[in-house]
């Protein structure tokens, strides 16, 4: 009691007795989440405005004849007449290791009932992207625990790899896939003590989605333990479009943080089409000219300049990196929309993924053809690049033979052998949602389907092999994995006692 | 439906009319302007009419001041505030003073969209704020 108190009395104490000097404004328009404010003269771009109530908006158009602010919380509150101040700050949010194992929502506010974030800093929500001086090359591999994405599309850290795909064909399952894999990755990390470990912490930013599968993505993280490595900043569909505008930034500025710290985080942006949606609903209230599809004429610039905040930083600037995973939707494989096109000539390559293939089962249903990572090879660890190399030539192959393989036949040798390949490597890349594969379990099954031992094996039963040989590796297997493990390397004596292990299983697999 | 561009320009133009030379609105100018509005309509008479309200309305609040007060107040300070506006802006500078009973004790002035504090009830505002 005497230290609450003791706690208001001093408050008191230190409140100024000067006069303060606000610019205020009058709502004289109110509708779909926007108030159109009279006065606000000397308001700044993007600053927060005050409403009654605490509720806050942001000054977005600033016109002659007055201020257009979306409101951020419920309008029901407000009405013509009342009086907006402004606050003299950009929106801001709390940054730090406190924000792991939360979820907030688009301004930063916790809303999973586990109390304040007590964060000690803050970050704005928009801020400009690092400039070329600070940046580096992506040389660092971030693996996603998915063979088919790490041996044909591997991504570095500070890449922007696009995951685009119609509705229902596992683009958000890739992503959570990468984050539990990051999970699994830090704390082998951890326990293994080595001081030049890096943690991924990872931010899963959800715009327009359905709460239920919000809430599904979070029981996900939690059952799999990766809840404590992640943040979600959640702007479901039912949250104004004002909130599912800002989600992405202030999940970007959460990242930001932990890159200019000199830490590597990854950030998911799910999804890009639902944020230039809510974005094209707020420039329509707030009367902005439309272009193509009604989108707004800066509709790039929104993408681009949240995209391009996603870096490596060199050493000098601490060595800390943002890798970032946007998603977009298409409407029926069509990448040529407008919205598609601009992201993917942001980003530094996209994962494509079928609806066919998905419905073939080939899941994750990864397009070879229109899948492409523009830098991550340089980052893909030695022994990888050693058996993954032909991989997606391959598969590209059997792709365009495929077509011919009801002609069996007549069929040359050549041929069919390719359709072998192809068909084996298909069923090996066949995996299960939720289940990363660690890099060098990844490594030593690549290497044995590149060493002709699956040969033998009828292709149905191949993903069967798979499971039996990651089991054998995990088990038995375990000292060829260890030393691709700390390595990053496939030395010779490492083939040799890999060699042995696989022929072993070889054996017990019937 | 008029253009709400055109007739914002049209009563912009009749605002600048109606200035005297130190830029503040004329009432003898915007009678005359009103008179000949009436004798000669022009098309959208009403729509520029009204935007040539809200010009002038916001051309007036950004020189003319209001000091809210507490009724009754023996206080000096709203009087010597209004005789350092006249002695700064001229005597043609007006102070409208009201009574705020909300504000428990200080002065609110505002001068276009500027408002300067210091009350008990923006102090009370500060401490909510600091606490929730």
């Amino acid at each position: 009691m005497s230290s609450i108190t003791e706690l208001i009395r001093k408050e008191i104490e230190n409140l100024s007795t000067e006069a303060t000097k606000t610019n205020v404004g009058t709502i004289t328009a109110l509708a779909d989440g926007v108030a159109k404010v009279e006065g606000l003269s000397k308001v700044m771009f993007n600053e927060m405005v005050e409403f009654p109530n605490d509720v806050l908006g942001i000054a977005l158009n600033l016109e002659e004849d007055g201020v257009g602010c979306v409101i951020l919380g419920d309008t029901s509150s407000l009405k013509e007449g009342d009086e907006a101040k402004t606050t003299g700050k950009l929106l801001s949010v709390d940054v730090g290791m406190e924000l792991l194992g939360r979820v907030v929502d688009a301004v930063g506010r916790p809303i999973d009932g586990k109390g304040p974030l007590n964060a000690s800093e803050t970050y704005p929500v928009e801020r400009i992207a690092p400039g070329i001086i600070p940046r580096k090359s992506v040389d660092q591999p971030l693996q996603t625990g998915i063979m088919a994405v790490d041996s044909m599309i591997p991504i570095g850290r500070g890449q922007r790899e696009l995951i685009i795909g119609d509705r229902s064909t596992g683009k958000t399952t890739i992503a959570i896939d990468t984050i539990i894999n990051q999970a699994k990755i830090n704390k082998q990390g951890e326990e293994s003590g080595d001081p030049d470990f890096r943690p991924v912490y990872c931010i899963y930013v959800a715009v327009g989605q359905k709460n239920s599968n919000i809430a599904r993505t979070i029981k996900v993280l939690e059952e799999t333990g990766a809840i404590d490595y992640v943040t979600i900043v959640s702007a479901p569909a039912a949250d104004n479009p004002a909130n599912q505008y800002l989600a992405p930034y202030a999940g970007c500025a959460i990242g930001e943080w932990f890159m200019q710290n000199g830490k590597d985080a990854l950030i998911v942006y799910d999804d890009l089409s639902k944020h230039a949606v809510a974005y094209r609903q707020i420039s329509l209230i707030l009367k902005r000219p439309s272009g193509r599809e009604a989108y707004p004429g800066d509709v790039f610039y929104l993408h681009s300049r949240l995209l391009e905040r996603s870096a490596r930083l060199n050493e000098e600037n601490g060595n800390g990196s943002l890798t970032a995973l946007p998603i977009i939707e298409t409407q029926m494989g069509d990448v040529s929309g407008y919205i598609p096109t601009n992201v993917i000539s942001i980003t530094d390559g996209q994962i494509f993924l079928e609806t066919d293939l998905f419905n073939k089962g080939i899941r994750p249903a990864v397009s070879v053809g229109l899948s492409v990572s523009r830098v991550g090879s340089a980052a893909q660890i030695k022994a990888y690049k050693k058996v993954a190399g032909k991989v997606k030539l391959e598969l590209a192959q059997f792709r365009e033979l495929a077509a011919f393989s009801q002609f069996e036949s007549d069929l040359d040798a050549s041929t069919k052998a390719r359709l072998d390949r192809g068909a084996r490597i298909v069923e090996m890349f066949k995996q299960g949602a939720y289940n990363p594969v660690p890099v060098e379990e990844q490594t030593a099954v690549m290497w044995a389907m590149q060493n002709d031992f699956f040969d033998s094996i009828p292709v149905n039963r191949i993903s069967e092999a798979v499971e039996s040989l990651k089991e054998f590796l995990a088990t038995q297997g375990k000292e060829a994995c260890d030393e691709i493990y700390k390595s990053g390397k496939l030395e010779e004596e490492t083939e040799q006692k890999l060699k042995s292990s696989i022929e072993s299983w070889k054996g017990t697999f019937a | 439906m008029p253009s709400s561009d055109k007739t914002r320009k049209a009563a912009k133009g009749l605002l600048g009319l109606s200035l005297d030379q130190e830029g503040r609105v004329d009432e003898q100018k915007v009678r005359s302007i009103l008179d000949s509005l009436r004798e000669e309509p022009p098309p959208h008479h009403r729509s520029i009419l009204e935007h040539y309200h809200e010009e002038v309305q916001r051309r007036i609040l950004s020189y003319e001041g209001e000091l809210q007060i507490v009724e009754g107040s023996a206080d000096e300070a709203p009087q010597l505030l209004e005789q350092k506006i006249k002695d700064t802006d001229g005597p043609g500078s007006a102070l409208h003073t009201t009574a705020n009973p909300k504000l428990i004790a200080g002065i609110r002035l505002r001068i276009g969209d500027d408002v300067y504090e210091n009350s008990i009830d923006q102090m009370l505002e500060n401490l909510r704020k600091t606490i929730s």
